[in-house]
């Protein structure tokens, strides 16, 4: 329980304020255009984060804080937090709902707390679109194909090729009825991809197959989900009970192995969510969830069986205020979790937390918020303390200074090096040889930022911004991968570098333009630097792009009709764990034709991307077809550099509602 | 002398479009089509693409005209046994027309699909690789036709295009069309279906 110097803790920066958070990048609560959210990259898009996939249905993402390997953002859906993968890769296809059926996305940055949600590194808030009055029903079916296919050289030895990527279909379903305030829906997803995309096919083509058995694991991934949710909503209450339950046939990146592991992944979470406005600005926010993810064995050449099994049981409850000049909310929570599956030794993890949100507005000019957070565990405690200064010193010219000290627990940090040292063994289960250390230290960030949001036209914004980051201490998980030939990579030495220490520096500036509805565009520019720091830390961050620069534009010429045009740079990036992969070949010993091999490098040049979109709705706006055509310029650019290559392709979607 | 150039030009695309597409799907045209492959890449090495057919449908939109259609063109084979197929292109688009004269038309426009083709058979190497007798990919085209009016409701017209798709080796081929166009009022329920 808390102790006297922990209350001081949260309270004291109520009254002292010089820290808090990066909050440019916060984006437009309705910037997300639902009609060309084909994939959960359209999603990272607009958050200002990075990401590395393997094969395009799941991501890695960098919220500029904690890197691809560190801490990863929290996922909430109309209020209830779900996580959306596994040892921080996120899948498309466990999210709870249909992306075109996203009303709202905001993304938030750092650390906070948001409508009773305490968050760590950034925080991805969806909201789904309101249920209709009545009955509704809704369907819809995905399929994209990528250039390269061998067509109708198929009975030529000399030219055919192996197919490449195929996505879909994927099929959405769902059905809602609302009769006053109360609800319900239910909806399903199924999702099939077959990923013969020919850099990652030819690389795991022997890990897939048992040649003694004669038998091939398929390639495809498959994944069917479902929820279940009803509720009553007014003015005054908002309830919501929810049932996610998930079963996917698929491969997963394991970062401690230094490549993908043919896994079944299984997950289910039960949730209660209320927030009730006890009086017109005061209310309090409960959720209870119980949320289980586990993983099965699927065929492989070396028997590799994660056996992952946790279970967690969040409570949490808090009261709000929120008047025109004060806004509070004040909260506790306690996580519960197990992870039972190769547990030598019975250990609960139980994180009690106490949060604290305070909104001061002493002018119309000025304001101050703060947010507290402090989790304990055992003896140990950790204290995230934000704070931010608004100012507006004249009618369209907005600065904001925040300031943030943010410490997470290992548990948070780096949780499975924390199972593997609570005696999670799983490890020699995957012939992994690994030092973490004994006790992994606290994760130590202080940040200071300055933006500036300025009108600079009656539809021209422009905001420029300054991250400084002081990484006091960073552990940062490190797999040197071997090559082998038939294999590619084979795992070397795992190592938990802790107590990483470094500086980085961010500038951003985005440019925004808007007229009524119809037109609406955004150039962003990201630039970012590691000022000095240890080896390990300056090598880690090279992983991400320097330079991002993204431009969309969307043009709404008449209602049903919706045209964008995206473009992004990524400057080149290093991945250090693959060096040794570095101008090696990609072959297979399997039959081909014509034969092909390919060249790893752990570069990933520069590259440019365009996507182009077109959405229009038919009969009444009851039915919507939608096109994109990515990467018009054909080029073989990739995120990770044992992933995807990526070339043209193109998706296209069919919705329907009633 | 640039700038009333460029005026000129605009006022007669504009004057274009509104004689010919003045509100959103207010008349519908379905042609019939019969085409012949002219000319191509390395394709024409290996197959004989016969003489084919096609059903093409378009309205109006408030700039230019929204269309969709259907070609089938049959390819024999020069060269490896049972390798013939059957190609089927389903395609959507735009495309913008300009009244050159009374009753001429010149139209060009763009069309994005996928070309389905369904081989002989499958194919299997070192009895072990399966290929599918089923194929397909992405396949755009850019067209320009000419339209002569015969009267008030049908339409004569000759087409040349352009036609990709893109295999790992591209399969390009240019298309010479004619058609015959039936010009009608779009039906309500038709009209509220494309709204």
């Amino acid at each position: 329980m808390p102790d006297i110097s922990t209350l001081l803790a949260i309270l004291l920066p109520l009254f002292v304020t010089f820290d808090s958070e990066v909050s440019l990048p916060e984006t437009d609560p309705d910037s997300v255009n639902s009609s060309f959210v084909m994939g959960i990259e359209d999603l990272i898009w607009q958050t200002g984060w990075d990401y590395a996939s393997m094969e395009r249905m799941s991501v890695m993402i960098n919220t500029n804080e904690y890197g691809y390997y560190g801490p990863q953002p929290s996922f909430m859906l109309d209020g209830i937090p779900f996580e959306p993968g596994f040892f921080g890769v996120h899948y498309a296809q466990l999210f709870p709902l249909s992306l075109f059926r996203i009303e709202n996305l905001e993304a938030f940055h750092g650390s906070g707390i948001r409508n009773g949600h305490p968050y760590q590194s950034g925080l991805m808030k969806l909201e789904s679109e309101p249920v209709a009055r009545g009955i509704s029903l809704f369907g819809s079916g995905q399929l994209g194909h990528n250039s390269g296919e061998p067509g109708p050289w198929v009975f030529d030895p000399d030219k055919v090729t192996p197919n490449v990527e195929r996505f879909g279909p994927w099929l959405d379903a769902g059905l809602s009825l609302r009769f006053g305030g109360w609800y319900a829906k239910g909806s399903l997803r199924h999702h099939d991809y077959l990923n013969f995309d020919e850099f990652i096919q030819t690389r795991i083509i022997n890990m897939r197959g048992i040649p003694d058995e004669n038998i091939w694991l398929r390639i495809d991934a498959v994944s069917t989900l479902g929820l279940m949710e009803t509720g009553f909503l007014s003015d005054r209450l908002e309830i919501r009970l929810q049932g996610i339950k998930s079963d996917s046939n698929d491969f997963l990146f394991f970062q401690p192995l230094g490549r993908e592991i043919p896994t079944g992944l299984e997950t289910e979470q039960y949730s209660g969510f209320a927030n009730v406005n006890i009086f017109k600005n005061v209310g309090i926010r409960m959720l209870y969830q119980q949320r289980n993810m586990s993983t099965r064995f699927r065929r492989n050449v070396f028997d590799f069986d994660i056996g992952w099994e946790k279970q967690q049981r969040i409570a949490r409850g808090s009261l709000y205020m929120d008047w025109e000049r004060i806004g509070l909310e004040a909260g506790i929570e306690n996580e519960l979790t197990d992870a039972t599956g190769r547990q030598t030794v019975f250990k609960r993890l139980a994180i009690p937390s106490i949060f604290l949100h305070n909104r001061f507005t002493f002018h119309r000019s000025l304001t101050l918020t703060t947010d507290n957070i402090v989790r304990f565990f055992d003896d140990i405690r950790s204290l995230s303390s934000n704070t931010e200064i608004k100012i507006t010193p004249v009618t369209g010219w907005g600065i904001q200074l925040s300031g943030v000290y943010k410490e997470l627990l290992p548990e948070q940090s780096n949780p499975l090096e924390n199972w593997i040292n609570q005696g999670y063994d799983l490890f020699s289960h995957l012939d992994i040889s690994a030092f973490i250390p004994a006790e992994i230290e606290n994760n130590r960030l202080l940040q200071f930022s300055l933006a500036n949001q300025i009108q600079l036209h009656q539809h021209w914004t422009l905001e420029m911004g300054l991250n400084y980051y002081r990484h006091l201490s960073l552990q940062i998980p490190f797999q040197r991968v071997l090559y082998d030939l038939p294999f590619s990579t084979q795992p070397g030495n795992f190592a938990l570098y802790g107590g990483q220490s470094g500086e980085r520096l961010a500038a951003v500036f985005r440019l925004h333009h808007q007229t009524t509805n119809r037109i609406r565009q955004t150039a962003d520019l990201t630039y970012r630097t590691t000022l000095n720091g240890d080896h390990i830390y300056q090598q880690y961050w090279e992983m991400t792009p320097a330079i991002r620069f993204q431009y969309t534009a969307l043009f709404s010429p008449y209602r049903d009709l919706e045209l964008q045009l995206d473009v992004q740079y990524l400057s080149e990036r290093t991945w250090p764990e693959f060096s040794r992969l570095d101008g090696q070949m990609n072959r297979s010993f399997h039959v081909q034709f014509p034969f092909k091999f390919f060249t790893y490098s752990n570069t990933l040049p520069q590259h440019l991307r365009i996507d182009v979109r077109v959405s229009k709705w038919l009969w009444q706006q009851r039915l919507r077809v939608a096109l994109q055509l990515k990467n018009l310029l054909n080029n073989d650019y990739q995120t990770h550099p044992i992933g995807v290559r990526e070339g043209f392709g193109y998706m296209s979607r069919l919705e329907i509602r009633f | 002398m640039k700038k009333l150039f460029l005026i000129t030009l605009l006022l007669s695309v504009l004057g274009a479009d509104y004689a010919y597409g003045q509100i959103a799907f207010e008349r519908t045209r379905i042609s019939i089509t019969g085409h012949r492959l002219l000319t191509g890449n390395t394709i024409l090495k290996n197959w004989d693409a016969s003489n084919g057919f096609g059903l093409e449908i378009s309205a109006p939109y408030v700039f230019g005209n929204f269309e969709a259609g259907y070609r089938y063109t049959r390819f024999d084979e020069f060269t490896y046994e049972s390798s013939g197929f059957h190609s089927h292109y389903v395609f959507a688009g735009w495309n913008y027309s300009y009244i050159a004269a009374d009753d001429l038309i010149f139209t060009a426009g763009l069309r994005l699909g996928n070309n389905f083709m369904l081989h002989n058979q499958d194919i299997i190497y070192a009895d072990e690789y399966k290929f599918s007798r089923e194929e397909s990919e992405f396949s755009y085209e850019l067209f320009t036709r000419l339209q002569l009016e015969m009267n008030k409701n049908t339409e004569f017209f000759i087409t040349t295009s352009y036609n990709r798709t893109i295999f790992n080796i591209p399969f390009a081929a240019f298309y010479g069309t004619i058609g015959v166009t039936l010009k009608f009022q779009t039906p309500t329920w038709l009209k509220n279906f494309l709204q």
